[in-house]
């Protein structure tokens, strides 16, 4: 399966440099004190600072060009997934942006301090992750990136999007992730996924075999997920 | 119970009552023989040779033909011997021996006379001795019971011994009948074959043959020895010797003759030969039963018949090309399938057996039947006969289920599963829904098809036809446009016929279904009264419009809805318009009032040169032609500025104004298009016969824009009920499986249509995404409910 090129996945890449009016919602939290030496969290803290917006009285958050440089230290693309694990593991609530709160709790979840440590946390946690993705975790990093990849106020997710998040997320290797992006080209009618369906699919590419051969079409999954076996069928893949 | 002999004559005097031994009193009378004086006690020997007497009396009495009986005073004597012998006190108490030799008595004489006698014999005439014989062993034992009754009363009881007449069955049972009962069975059974085939025989005889084997078990315990056992278990256990002899043989032949009799008529006769055979045969056997078996054989015997010559032969019969089952009903040969009915309502039923089969045959042919009428109706371009073809069908067969199938429920069920297949059958573009209901409407407006009197019953019908249909609510979805277009164009014959067939829908289907048609005859009641206030409001109010205004208020939701094309009204009609706003303002609050003129009608008198002549014609037919009381001409652009109209509906208007049957205007130039610039001019030498002439637009057949919006109508409908039920169900349960939900909803909706399990999905999904439902975090498959 060829590996799709990057200037693909624009929207993903928009996500991480769209400049927002709002400003941030998370506040200015106080360091909690506690486990961890004080060390550390200076570590940490330094990092924050080291990314942080600059602009005077601004709010404490680390936007999207800071993140943009912590991606160059991390020798990492702003497209990549591991950007998304961190999101996750930050529990970051808005696209492009940590909040200061969201970077401490996060970083010191992580056990990391620097770019390096911090790189190879990340690199461990995608490995875990592509190795299990019928484990718990995992579904909750694939229902986070599909509600953290929304616009405000938005049920569903584009379909364009949709597409460059499965093949970010999923590892490359996993079943009828390409046929489904090939019945979503050949279906213009579909214009995005519900999260209903985005969660179906996890649990279908799991159950159902390659061949379809134990597929009910009588049972409870998404009408999509059925439209699309028939596609599969009709069309002999 | 025993009559106990008088005692002899004259016998020796005595004196009083003896007591008898066990203390019993005597009951006979008081001249008595002292039993107890040494020189009375009779010695075993001579008593018995006495007794023996009256034995060999009565045996000679027996072999002369019974031309003497047996002498009185012997009886009485040898009675007294007997019952001295028994009391006699020890050493001298004879009853053990006489019981004995009672016994021996009875097989010396039938082995020394009575076998040889029938063993000298063959064929029927051994037939007749062994009935001889046994008739007169049973006068014999008889007679020695009444001479030996005593040992009856006191001694077997003492010693649990058979009674005498036991006894005597038993020894004939034993020393004659085992011996000869092979030859005599085999007797029997020929000439129950000869009768079969047709030969005369003589049934008394085999009455009285067959006789012996059942009162031959007579010997059998006559009171239960084990607690609990019933008289029916003994009356059973006594025809033991008449099943096991006789029955169980005779069975087996009775099986080997007719499987032979109908191998023989399988292959060349028809079915209802076939058929009339086996029940001659049927009647015969049940005559034989009562001629001269017993009549516990007739249920086993009959068995056997029906299932040797119909039961086994049962699909070749049916399957028969030219005569079987299918022929018969397609030629309607009823006599003949009330036979079949009769003959194979006998047999147990089951998939491959009895009555299940037939009435998968007779629903396979209604629905070939029905399916060739829904093919030659799709190639027909009128389809206004197919739904009076579907009564006469459905009364065709009714007949059939009700006369020759004697209204069984299994045929009728098959009836309606046949009807129901093809019903559903669409006829091209058609519903069949869509038929009936055009029908209905036929019968219910004014000039449709006359009835005489019997319009309860053709409706009775069409509701019978409707029940069979799956989308129910695409029928009321037709007939509510149908009944609208009726009720304000005043056309409908009768309200009674309309509430008529309402009521009997509302009677299948509940009163939901019927609500909205209900509502619109109610509204049309309610505007009838409403037009007489408002006739007496515009008097208080000193209006004078002009014109006569009559309006009909419609409530919204029963009523289909209308396109309603832009147009100004001429004056006198805006003038009617608000008096009526005014006045229902004034009696109804938070109303409004959207005036529909699509549906209004308007009576105009058109002053033409030879005589005036009223028009009936729609409101905007009206309004074009009023603007010609102001110029004489128009073009078509002109008249559509004015009136407002759009281009498409007013060329529709013009057409009937001036191009079609009555030429109301002239179009120049002339020709069946018409251009915007064409000049129409009132046409005063227009002239009819009559003085009234209808020309109304609207047409109560169903156009293909209706089909199309009804259609529509129905399917939103149909999602809205879906879901409606959906959210009852998952309400009530809180958490259901898929397809548990899915068959629920199906089932809340069967009696008005057949949801497609698609579109449940397509509606569960939605909902999920309205955050009315939830998945199950553990299991995909089930719902639940988000309160």
């Amino acid at each position: 399966f060829p590996c799709r090129e990057f200037s693909q996945m624009k929207p993903l890449k928009d996500l991480f440099s769209r400049k927002k009016d709002k400003p941030s919602p998370a506040g200015v939290a106080a360091s909690p004190p506690g486990a961890g030496g004080a060390e550390k969290r200076d570590a940490v803290m330094e990092m924050f600072e080291k990314y942080r917006e600059k602009e005077e009285g601004g709010p404490e958050q680390i936007g999207p060009e800071g993140i943009f440089e912590l991606c160059n230290d991390m020798k990492l693309e702003p497209t990549d997934v591991r950007l998304l694990i961190l999101a996750w593991k930050l529990g970051a609530e808005q696209q492009g942006y940590f909040s200061k709160s969201e970077w401490q709790r996060g970083m010191e979840g992580l056990r990391a301090d620097s770019a390096e440590t911090l790189s190879a946390r990340l690199d461990s946690l995608n490995r875990q992750l592509a190795s299990m993705t019928a484990s718990p975790s995992f579904r909750e990093f694939y229902r986070f990136s599909f509600r953290f990849s929304r616009q405000d106020g938005q049920k569903a997710l584009e379909v364009d999007t949709v597409k460059a998040l499965l093949v970010t997320v999923l590892p490359t290797s996993h079943r009828h992730v390409e046929r489904l992006i090939r019945f979503l080209d050949a279906t213009p009618s579909i214009r995005g996924f519900n999260e209903d369906q985005w969660t179906s699919f996890l649990l279908f590419s799991h159950d159902v075999a390659v061949d379809f051969s134990n597929f009910d079409p009588d049972g409870a999954w998404p009408s999509m997920l059925d439209d699309y076996v028939e596609y599969c069928k009709k069309e002999g893949i | 119970a025993a009559r106990l002999p008088p005692p002899p004559p004259g016998g020796k005097g005595g004196g009083g009552g003896v007591l008898r031994r066990e203390g019993k009193p005597d009951r006979s009378s008081t001249e008595l023989v002292d039993m107890n004086s040494a020189a009375d006690v009779i010695p075993l020997e001579p008593g018995w040779e006495k007794m023996r007497g009256g034995i060999d009396k009565f045996t000679a009495i027996m072999e002369g033909g019974f031309r003497e009986s047996f002498p009185l005073a012997m009886h009485s004597e040898l009675y007294t011997c007997c019952y001295v012998m028994c009391t006699q006190k020890a050493p001298h108490n004879w009853a053990d021996e006489l019981y004995k030799r009672y016994g021996t008595m009875y097989e010396q004489q039938l082995e020394q006379t009575v076998l040889p006698a029938i063993k000298a014999k063959h064929g029927t005439e051994m037939l007749r001795e062994f009935a001889r014989r046994w008739k007169n062993h049973k006068l014999l034992v008889r007679q020695m019971w009444k001479l030996f009754v005593y040992l009856d009363r006191y001694y077997i009881k003492k010693i649990s011994a058979l009674p005498l007449k036991a006894v005597g069955v038993q020894k004939f049972e034993q020393v004659v009948f085992n011996q000869v009962k092979e030859e005599v069975r085999t007797g029997v059974l020929q000439l129950i074959e000869k009768e079969r085939e047709g030969d005369m025989v003589d049934r008394d005889l085999l009455k009285q043959v067959v006789d012996v084997f059942v009162e031959i078990g007579d010997w059998r315990p006559l009171f239960p020895t084990r607690v609990g056992e019933e008289i029916g278990d003994i009356g059973q256990a006594r025809l033991n010797t008449y099943v096991k002899e006789l029955e169980t043989q005779l069975l087996a032949d009775t099986s080997a003759f007719y499987a032979r009799e109908s191998s023989s008529w399988i292959g060349t006769d028809s079915c209802p030969e076939y058929m009339k055979k086996a029940e001659n045969r049927l009647q015969q056997e049940v005559a034989l039963v009562a001629a001269y078996l017993h009549s516990s054989t007739e249920e086993k015997l009959l068995k056997e018949v029906e299932t040797q010559l119909l039961a086994n032969h049962q699909s070749a019969l049916l399957d028969k090309e030219e005569t079987g089952c299918r022929a018969l009903l397609r030629e309607e040969k009823t006599d003949d399938l009330k036979r079949m009915y009769k003959l194979f309502q006998r047999l147990p039923n089951s998939v491959t057996c009895g009555l299940q089969p037939i009435s998968q045959i007779v629903r396979e042919h209604i629905v070939d039947v029905g399916m060739s009428h829904v093919r030659k109706e799709e190639a027909e371009k009128d389809h206004s006969m197919y739904a009076q073809q579907l009564i006469d069908l459905h009364d065709q067969y009714h007949a059939m289920v009700q006369g020759p199938f004697g209204s069984n429920t299994l045929f009728q069920k098959v009836l309606k599963e046949a009807f129901e297949v093809f019903v559903n059958k669409d006829i091209g573009q058609t519903s069949t829904a869509e038929l009936l209901s055009t029908f209905c409407d036929n019968i219910m407006k004014t000039g449709g098809d006359k009835f005489e009197g019997e319009i309860d019953t053709v409706l009775d019908k069409i509701v019978m036809l409707f029940s069979y249909l799956s989308d129910k609510d695409m029928f009321a979805e037709f007939y509510r446009k149908q009944l609208s277009k009726r009720l304000l164009l005043n056309r409908s014959a009768s309200d009674d016929d309309e509430r008529s067939l309402i009521t009997k829908l509302k009677y299948r289907c509940g009163a939901q279904f019927t609500s909205k048609l209900e509502g619109m005859l109610t509204d049309m009641n309610v505007s009838k009264d409403s037009q007489n206030n408002f006739a007496a409001w515009m008097r208080t109010s000193e209006v004078n419009l002009g014109i006569e205004c009559a309006v009909t208020v419609l409530t919204t939701g029963f009523w289909p809805t209308y396109k309603v094309d832009e147009v100004a009204l001429p004056a006198e009609l805006l003038r009617g318009i608000d008096n009526f706003t005014r006045y229902y303002e004034s009696r109804t609050s938070h109303r409004k009032l959207k005036w529909i003129h699509t549906l209004g009608t308007c009576v105009l008198t058109g002053r033409f040169d030879q005589k005036p002549i009223e028009l009936v014609i729609s409101t905007y037919q009206a309004c074009i032609l009023m603007l010609f009381n102001q110029q004489e001409e128009y073009t078509t652009a002109d008249i559509s500025s004015t009136t407002k109209l759009p281009m498409d509906a007013l060329m529709k208007y013009m057409q009937t104004l001036a191009l079609s049957k009555y030429q109301i205007l002239t179009k120049s130039p002339k020709g069946k298009e018409i251009g915007e610039t064409d000049v129409f001019t009132f046409n005063r030498a227009f002239t009819d016969r009559q003085r009234k002439i209808k020309m109304s637009l609207l047409v109560t057949k169903v156009s293909q824009d209706e089909k199309l919006s009804t259609k529509q109508t129905v399917d939103e409908d149909r999602k809205h009920a879906v879901e409606a039920s959906i959210v009852r169900v998952m309400k009530a349960r809180k958490t259901m499986a898929h397809q548990q939900l899915v068959l629920e909803v199906s089932q809340q909706l069967m009696k008005l249509f057949r949801p497609d399990p698609k579109v449940i999905k397509n509606r569960i999904e939605s909902l999920i995404s309205r955050e009315y439902l939830e998945r199950d975090k553990d299991n995909q498959g089930v719902y639940k409910y988000l309160a």
